[in-house]
């Protein structure tokens, strides 16, 4: 397989890899820039877990492919804190104890993020195992 | 779970993508959003030599309205169109059946093109490969009997577009542009009726555009699921109501959508439609409800299609 | 766990009390420091006794187990069929829920849940395993349920095996009812599991009294859900 060049914008810091053809989104961001807030669940887009921003917008990154990010604004929950201050929506899911093992909560806090306005609350506590898929809901 | 080997490619123009086609010899897929494809792949359900994406095709990431159409290029995303004011005040089922449709998050990657041309489901066939191997091809995978039916010569997987169903309902037209040309047609008639090989293109053709004819309708849209979201249909119907006249859609059953066409809205017309739907739906054990249910209810959500419908026109 | 930290405690105290040269019942520990309660000038930074036990090659580490005050000859050798717990937790569930009575398919718009989990050391976590459980096995009664084909697992996914999503939870009300435990860590019992127990007994007698009839399986999926529908019709007739 030829190797393609990609440059990536990753939490405002451009970065330039040689990435293989069939390598996932979320395979270039756990195994290569150790960047493992969003986590390989499913693998097959139907959970969440693996949720990052793309251009603004809630991606699975388990079903992307990152040669088709070439360019691409990528935001990841490690770049969410600005400095040292959490953002908002972590601070509110400490505050509402909306972690159970806390695996798919970058996941949740990813796509959350999208549907965030100053009023909402964070989902219900503690979907053990949570699948969130549908956030929308709740930004009502 | 890995995907297989395969060489990427972006094309900017169709005439550009069927160039690579054709370079390729057409052992390729296209790709839009990738929601459908990539876990087809995973699963080694598709092991293409190269992936063309789609994305790059500017001319297909538009909708326009004009002389009496709206015309929605296939890379517009599901969101997108969502958002689109034209969609919810001229074609309300198709706005439902966005809403239906995956999550928002899919949504927002998904394309209306990948979303007509995904492939049809069954829960012996979407499975990984070991599975698969330990269970044993069936007739979609090349084998030689369906392990849902023993014994049976064709595929039953279920076509699970909500979108399609929708359309179809609204009398949608698709452009295709492929190595032998160009050519449209009215929706319904993308599809073989084979769960093997569901559409009836031709190999290397591209969706470009769907075209609806910019009338005011009324409609609705039943899905019927077991949760409220990221669920494909187990059975899911399509109203759009026209005047006196309706033009009705029932899927998520068998590999092709199924059109009822209704001269008059009486309640006995209605029902007697209604009830035909039982007999023609094909269900069988493939998704997780059990077949028979799955017969009935594609009269009962008919019915409740076509009443929220009419309740809308008061 | 609190016998576990208990013990470590001791490690650090014995090793402590040593350096600073005064009995261990005068060590008191805070804010990161060892200290005399008699004269507090005498004191230590606590990394500095974590370094010595480690020089001793006796690192700080230390396991705790309990056992609950219970007679075993009474309970497993006289009467073999006795029971292990030391306490009990008590829990109560009430779940309200529609049916459509033509598709089959259950909404539950409310859910009440009760819980004697002893001192809620963590009011939040307790509620928050209190609605876990309604979520696992409240609303799974309802849509989760393993598929086979002869030994062929047909759902071994996400997509097919259907946790329930957010959008299909209900309102939940999550009411904690302290019992100060004498034996449990901090007077604590558990959290949960007891609602975990019977939140499912509660959407099936709702659903069971709802359609006026009995039923042998779950999950409650619609399909089920119809006959049941169907078949109280005809009982009551
Ligand atoms: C968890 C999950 C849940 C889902 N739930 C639903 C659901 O409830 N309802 C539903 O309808 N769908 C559902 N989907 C399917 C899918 O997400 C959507 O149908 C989506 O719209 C597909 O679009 P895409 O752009 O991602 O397609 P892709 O995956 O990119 O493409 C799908 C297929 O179409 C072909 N293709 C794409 N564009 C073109 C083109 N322009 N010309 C020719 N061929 C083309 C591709 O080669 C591929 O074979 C779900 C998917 C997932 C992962
Ligand atoms: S890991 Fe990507 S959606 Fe589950």
């Amino acid at each position: 397989m030829e190797t393609v060049n990609v440059t990536l914008r990753i939490n405002n810091e451009l970065t330039t890899l040689q990435v293989k053809p069939n390598e996932t989104l979320l395979e270039t961001l756990r195994e290569r820039l150790d960047l493992t807030g969003a986590k390989a669940s499913c693998g097959m887009g139907s959970c969440g877990a693996c949720t990052v921003e793309v251009n603004g917008m809630p991606l699975r990154s388990c079903i992307a492919l990152t040669v088709e990010m070439d360019g691409a604004e990528i935001n990841t929950v490690e770049g969410l804190k600005e400095e040292e201050k959490l953002h908002p929506l972590q601070e509110s899911f400490m505050e509402e104890g909306a972690v159970q093992c806390g695996f798919c909560t970058s996941g949740m806090i990813m796509t959350a993020k999208h549907f965030w306005i100053e009023t909402l609350r964070p989902p219900r506590r503690d979907h053990q195992g949570a699948l969130f898929q549908c956030l929308p809901v709740h930004r009502l | 779970m890995i995907l297989p080997d395969f060489e990427y490619r972006k094309a900017e123009t169709v005439a550009d993508a069927i160039g690579l086609y054709n370079e390729f010899a057409g052992n390729v897929r296209y790709l839009a959003g990738g929601t459908d494809l990539m876990p087809l792949l995973k699963h080694r359900l598709s092991t293409p030599a190269v992936v063309i994406d789609l994305k790059g095709i500017l001319d297909l990431s538009t909708i326009t309205a004009q002389d009496g159409w709206l015309t929605i290029g296939a890379n517009v995303t599901l969101f997108a169109l969502k958002q689109n004011q034209t969609i919810r005040d001229y074609f309300p089922v198709f706005y439902q059946s966005l809403e239906a449709t995956a999550c928002e998050t899919l949504q927002m990657r998904g394309t209306i093109g990948g979303n007509l041309l995904q492939d049809t489901r069954c829960i012996e066939y979407n499975k990984s490969n070991d599975w698969r191997v330990a269970r044993g091809f069936c007739l979609k995978m090349g084998g030689k009997t369906c392990n849902v039916v023993p014994g049976a010569r064709v595929c039953l997987s279920n076509y699970c577009s909500d979108n399609a169903l929708a359309l179809i309902s609204l009398s949608a037209t698709v452009k295709v542009i492929g190595p032998g040309g160009e050519r449209a047609m009215a929706i319904e008639e993308i599809f073989s009726g084979k769960g093997s090989k569901p559409f009836a293109l031709e190999p290397g053709e591209i969706l470009t555009h769907i075209r609806i004819p910019m009338e005011k309708s009324k409609g609705a849209y039943e899905k019927l699921r077991v949760r409220k979201s990221i669920d494909y249909p187990l059975v899911a119907v399509a109203a759009c109501l026209k005047e006196d006249n309706a033009r009705i859609c029932v899927g998520g059953i068998g590999p092709a959508p199924r059109v009822y066409d209704l001269k008059g809205l009486g309640t006995d017309r209605v029902v007697d439609a209604s009830r035909s739907t039982y007999a023609d739906a094909k269900a069988v054990s493939n998704t997780t409800l059990s077949p028979e249910y799955r017969k009935r209810m594609a009269g009962v959500l008919f019915r409740r299609a076509v009443n929220k419908a009419l309740k809308e026109e008061k | 766990m609190k016998v576990a930290c208990e013990n470590a405690r001791q490690q650090i105290v014995a090793i402590a009390a040593e350096k600073l040269g005064v009995p261990e019942a005068d060590i008191a520990l805070k804010d990161r420091l060892v200290y005399s309660m008699e004269n507090p000038e005498k004191k230590m930074r606590l990394s500095w006794v974590v370094r010595e036990a480690f020089a001793r090659a006796q690192p700080i580490a230390a396991t705790g187990t309990f056992f609950p005050h219970i007679d075993l000859k009474r309970e497993w050798i006289s009467r073999p069929w006795g029971q292990m717990a030391g306490t009990f937790s008590y829990a109560t569930s009430v779940a309200e829920v529609a049916i459509d009575p033509e598709t089959g398919e259950i909404t539950v718009p409310h859910f009440t849940a009760a819980h004697d989990c002893g001192r809620a050391i963590n009011p939040m976590a307790v509620e928050g395993q209190m609605e876990g459980s309604v979520q696992q096995a409240g609303m799974a009664a309802i849509t989760e349920g393993n598929l086979w084909d002869g030994g062929h697992l047909l759902n071994p996914d996400l997509l097919d095996y259907k946790v329930p999503l957010a959008c299909d939870m209900p309102e939940i009300d999550a009411i904690i009812v302290e019992s100060i435990d004498p034996v449990g860590p901090f007077g604590a019992k558990e959290g949960g599991i007891a609602i975990r127990m019977n939140a499912y007994s509660a959407i099936a007698c709702a659903v069971s009294q709802a359609t006026g009839t009995l039923f042998k399986e779950f999950p409650l999926t619609p399909d089920k859900v119809l006959e049941l529908v169907e078949n109280g019709k005809e009982e009551t007739r």
